[in-house]
């Protein structure tokens, strides 16, 4: 054992900086942690399958199988609170895309305090939002869309006359150059960052590449969202017809 | 007499058991993931350039070598040839998961059975129990976790390396 903690210690030099995970940060302040929080079920690590009273529940994952139901309320029936983490099971999850199975947000079968949108949700409002739960506080999710403080965004005016003809950057486009980055939707790239929630730190956005919606849409009515994008740009004819572009993480009707 | 262990432990999403035995004996066991995803069904008329990001979605423990078994599906249908250097970041990347998944599969799943099968401990009985266990080694092992998030992250973009916190 002393061996492995050796390596851990010259890891620790090399990572030392900026952020420690989230995990790492709970552990040190461990004592505080360990009197406020016990893990009851949890299979994916532990054999616990028994469903007790407790005060948060996370659960992840839509709900694709009528057997998952009863769990679902039972969970519901002994938590105090209950809330979606991920797009999967506070959307519908990336299987909305499928026509020939069910994919249902976990809100359609029980009632839930809050969501953790996100695919995978991001590490910073994962670690901030949970801390808040320990805390028993409410959490709060912006009701931004990601434009309103994208670094893309200055000098945008959506021009009517622009049209969308790709849905990603070919591979010379993405630049990662501060000077010549420019909104995608001015560069005929579909970026869903109108109709999606921000809190993702525009992750993608900085990589280059356009957001695809993960963190699901700003308000349940996510249809008129659409909607009300589709009527400010023009898409070209191939992509006119391609599927899947808006729901792709979502459904079109969620409740919560 | 058909024996079922219903939910699995252990393993990400669900998965049964089947137990045939037959004049006590076990004539036959069976493993069987019951949850249809569908993913082979809705992908039919995607892009091409969309496939690595929705196979990807398939878990949200192995997304790099789903990703890059798509891409190489890709390169196989239209005979491409990638360069040495896409060769070695997917390597690079290849090993970031793997690292994230053999520590998380050791230090999580079976380091407490194995410390309770060999006496080193008695009372762990998750991961959870490892905090009282001995701190300093958790948080050691949170570190290596980490290095393996930070290659993911350096080589794969942020996005999909959330899933550790
Ligand atoms: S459309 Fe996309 S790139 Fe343009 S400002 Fe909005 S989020 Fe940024
Ligand atoms: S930019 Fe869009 S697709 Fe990318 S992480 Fe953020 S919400 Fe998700």
């Amino acid at each position: 054992m002393e061996k492995w903690m050796n390596i851990g210690k010259s890891f620790e030099e090399i990572l030392r900086p900026q952020s420690y995970p989230l995990a790492v940060k709970l552990v040190k302040d461990e004592s505080e942690f360990l009197e406020r929080t016990k893990i009851i079920y949890f299979p994916f690590i532990s054999d616990a399958l028994k469903i007790e009273d407790c005060d948060i529940a996370l659960i992840e994952g839509c709900i694709s199988n009528e057997k998952e139901i009863p769990l679902l309320k039972k969970i519901r029936k002994n938590a105090k609170k209950v809330y979606a983490l991920g797009s999967c099971a506070a959307f519908g999850g990336i299987l909305s895309l499928s026509n020939s199975i069910i994919a249902e947000p976990i809100s359609s079968y029980i009632e839930i305090e809050g969501i953790i949108p996100g695919c995978p949700p991001p590490i910073k409002l994962f670690g901030n939002l949970l801390i808040r739960l320990i805390e028993n506080k409410e959490i709060k999710l912006s009701e931004k869309n990601m434009c309103a403080s994208c670094p893309l965004r200055e000098g945008v005016e959506i021009n009517l006359t622009n049209e969308i003809n790709k849905i990603n950057p070919n591979l010379e486009e993405i630049n990662l150059d501060d000077e010549s980055k420019e909104c995608f939707l001015k560069r005929g790239i579909l970026c869903l960052g109108p109709i999606t929630r921000d809190g993702c730190e525009y992750k993608c956005i900085e990589y280059g590449i356009p957001c695809e919606g993960c963190m699901g849409p700003v308000s349940k009515d996510f249809t008129s969202n659409i909607i009300n994008l589709l009527s400010l740009i023009h898409f070209s004819e191939d992509i006119q017809y391609y599927k899947g572009l808006f729901y792709r993480f979502s459904r079109p009707k969620i409740k919560w | 007499m058909l024996k079922t262990v219903e939910v699995c432990t252990r393993v990400e999403g669900h998965g049964n058991v089947n137990i045939l035995i037959q004049d006590d004996n076990v004539s036959d066991v069976n493993f069987e993931i019951s949850a249809y995803r569908g993913f082979e069904k809705f992908l039919i008329g995607k892009r091409l350039e969309d496939m690595p990001k929705l196979i990807s979605r398939i878990c949200g423990l192995c997304y790099a070598s789903q990703a890059i078994a798509s891409c190489k599906a890709i390169e196989n249908l239209y005979d491409i040839e990638i360069s040495e250097q896409s060769i070695l970041l997917r390597r690079l990347l290849l090993c970031g998961e793997l690292i994230k998944s053999n520590c998380m599969h050791f230090f999580f799943q079976s380091l407490p059975d194995l410390l309770t099968i060999f006496n080193i401990s008695q009372k762990l009985n998750s991961h959870y129990d490892l905090i009282n266990f001995n701190p300093q080694f958790l948080q050691n092992s949170l570190y290596i976790l980490t290095a393996a998030l930070h290659l993911g992250q350096t080589f794969f973009g942020v996005q999909k390396c959330s899933d550790i916190a």
